[in-house]
């Protein structure tokens, strides 16, 4: 075999190919955005930056996906460290806390305008954290939505019976929905991501909270053990409640297949999933609240805007531009009702009621009104760790392999309390 | 000699399980969604449906992406090739002290996944300014601690008299190498190689993180951004991004099959 010469030439100038990064138009600065979601949300992002792109001559919004929410976060971590980091960002709000006090966040309190962003209370860094509103700004939010329940209004209908407003009603329904036909296929008439976010509006519901006011990592105390004692009863005694195969959100789609393919007749997921179902059901999807216990309660999750602090102040600007053109009532109504999540701002909100959306859209306005029981998170940087190594490990273990839910909740809160 | 026919069928049923997936794959890529979601499971598809494949040029710019992961692998593996060459040979033909200390570390390196060090090269890249580039694709996987193993284990089939003729000849050890040992290895050099494009082709992690913009951006990128997180998923639009990318690296395949065979019976000096 010879020497493969014109190989290895054409190797070097794939070497070179792509050495530049993709630059801005001239006499405009260039804002690079890391997002982090695919399909319609992303065609849906891309089609507002072309907008704001195409309003004004300053500025160039350069989106770039960076895999999932917890691929994107790990990236950004990495770019923080190497000093790579972009301007503009969205991550999960429950690691808002960690990046705040970890420095790098930039305060936005001082940009120009944000004393006109009218956000809804629950959804902006106030109502998301406790005690967000006395800390500094450090984030907007931007995909918000909340679990809600969907239901078969026509199973509903049939078998007379209204959403479930208590625990109580709910395992009563649940039972009662579940159904096993000639061929042995069991229709459940429950089911539920196995998952920290339903269990944190389970722990809400019960009246707990994840770490007390005094600063105490409880992970709800006795609520936290309410909560997984509630699904392994419907999963394990009374068969009332499919527990979805995978995990994250893979869980997620497999529950919504489930209800779509009439496996289950009522499901508990997130507000943003509902132009899916409706569109893709053969049956009538309602929405409902979620039922309370000792209280209704629903945790709010998504993702917020940030801006990096390392980024060059130019950079920045841009991305603060960009962010009040998110927020004008158009584009925030055109983001909702193109995907599903909740609107941010009160003049979305009034923007849409005026235009007959919730008339319209009645499923949307329950994800809108169940805004009024929202908790909030507690703010501490270990929310992030809570939530990914302490609990969702843990919770598929109890509820299926049945084991204590108070051993498996002591376990628990004896690693969070130790020092990270 | 012709295979009996419960042989056949072992091996078919052998098969199935790595068959199955895919023909599941190319299946659903031809379903639409209101079918998927009245039967995710149904084996055929009620019409050969390319609305999924329209949607996933829709989304992305597949001829970029396929061009920049066609440049990436075949630099990876010619590069690799080129080095695991000289490598092999050294710990095969030559005889130095530390040489078995030396393979070993090879072989050991091979237990270290990508993920481990992708901060550290991450933050080495970003401080040459050298991250979002073809550069930073392929440059950690220049030297490949398995090709240089399966060219080491080749070289022990071949003769030392062989290398010896070849030097008594006049031909200089880069020679040697580059000239009389390819054509003897042929069957493991393509193994390797393909072993190495492969993998390369279908990595979503190390292209994730090293590239910043699309201008780099690979195919197995571009199929992930088909995937919803948050508002259900399409799954005959990520099916169908999954056959484009699976496609070419089965073309290969089939092109070489007959040296993998080869190469995975021990033929290393292609006889």
């Amino acid at each position: 075999m010879r020497l493969p010469r014109r190989a290895l030439l054409q190797g070097a100038a794939a070497l070179g190919l792509g050495c530049r990064p993709r630059a801005a138009p001239p006499g405009r600065q260039l804002v690079r955005l890391w997002y982090t979601y695919g399909g319609k949300n992303r065609l849906v992002l891309e089609q507002l930056v072309a907008g704001f792109n195409a309003a004004q001559a300053e500025h160039w919004v350069q989106p770039v996906f960076q895999g999932d929410y917890y691929e994107g976060l790990a990236k950004l971590r990495t770019a923080l460290a190497a000093g790579a980091a972009p301007a503009l960002s969205h991550v999960v709000g429950e690691v808002i806390p960690y990046l705040a006090e970890a420095g790098v966040l930039e305060p936005l309190a001082t940009r120009p305008g944000v004393d006109q962003l009218d956000l809804l209370p629950a959804l902006g860094q106030a109502g998301t954290w406790r005690g967000g509103g006395q800390r500094p700004l450090v984030c907007l939010p931007f995909n918000r939505s909340t679990p809600i329940a969907f239901y078969d209004a026509d199973v509903f209908e049939r078998e007379g019976i209204a959403p479930p407003e208590s625990w109580q009603a709910l395992l009563e329904a649940a039972r009662w929905l579940s159904t096993t036909d000639a061929s042995g296929a069991r229709r459940y008439g429950f089911a539920c991501p196995i998952d920290w976010w339903f269990w944190a509006a389970l722990v809400g519901q019960a009246g707990g909270e994840l770490i007390e006011a005094d600063g105490r990592i409880s992970l709800g105390g006795v609520a936290g053990i309410k909560a997984l004692e509630l699904w392994q009863r419907m999963v394990n005694e009374d068969r009332s409640m499919k527990p979805p195969p995978g995990r994250d959100y893979n869980a997620w789609e497999a529950t919504n297949q489930d209800f779509l393919a009439g496996r289950s007749v009522m499901i508990w997921t997130s507000t943003a999933f509902v132009r899916y179902l409706e569109d893709n059901a053969r049956f009538n999807v309602r929405a409902a609240k979620l039922p309370g216990f000792v209280r209704r309660a629903v945790p709010t999750g998504g993702t917020h805007w940030i801006l990096l602090r390392a980024a060059p102040e130019p950079e920045k600007a841009g991305a603060w531009q960009f962010l009040r053109y998110l927020h004008e009532p158009a584009q925030v109504a055109r983001w909702a009702t193109s995907t599903g999540y909740i609107p941010t701002t009160q003049s979305a909100v009034r923007r849409l009621t005026e235009a007959g959306h919730y008339a319209e859209h009645p499923n949307d306005a329950v994800a809108l009104a169940q805004l009024d029981v929202a908790q909030p998170w507690p703010w501490s940087p270990r929310l992030f760790q809570l939530q990914r190594e302490i609990i969702q490990p843990r919770l598929e273990a109890a509820v299926l392999g049945r084991q204590s839910p108070r051993a498996v909740m002591q376990d628990a809160v004896r690693l969070a309390q130790r020092e990270p | 000699m012709p295979l009996r026919w419960p042989r056949r069928l072992g091996l078919v049923g052998l098969a199935l399980p790595w068959l199955l997936p895919y023909a599941w794959m190319v299946s659903t890529s031809f379903k639409t969604l209101p079918e998927l979601v009245a039967a995710p499971s149904a084996p055929l598809p009620s019409g050969l449906n390319l609305d999924a494949y329209a949607a996933v040029f829709e989304a992305m710019p597949v001829g970029a992406y396929l061009l920049n992961t066609t440049l990436m692998a075949l630099a990876i593996g010619l590069l690799q090739l080129a080095l695991a060459l000289p490598a092999g040979y050294a710990l095969s033909k030559l005889s130095f002290r530390g040489r078995g200390l030396a393979f070993g570390l090879v072989v050991a390196t091979l237990l270290i996944p990508a993920q481990v060090r992708f901060v550290p090269v991450f933050t080495l890249l970003a401080e040459v300014r050298l991250t979002n580039t073809m550069t930073a694709l392929v440059l950690p996987f220049a030297v490949s601690a398995l090709g240089t193993f399966l060219i080491r284990q080749a070289l022990l089939s071949v003769p030392p008299q062989l290398i010896e003729a070849a030097r008594l000849d006049g031909a200089g050890e880069l020679t040697i190498i580059y000239r009389l040992l390819p054509p003897l290895l042929r069957p493991s050099l393509v193994a390797a190689f393909l072993f190495s494009f492969v993998y390369h082709w279908n990595d979503y992690f190390w292209p994730l993180v090293m590239t910043t913009d699309d201008s780099v951006r690979t195919l197995p990128l571009g199929v992930a951004l088909l995937r919803e997180q948050g508002t259900g998923v399409r799954w005959h639009i990520v099916m169908a991004g999954n056959v484009l990318l699976s496609l070419p690296a089965l073309l290969l395949f089939a092109l070489t099959q007959r040296q993998l065979i080869h190469a995975a019976a021990g033929k290393a000096a292609g006889r």
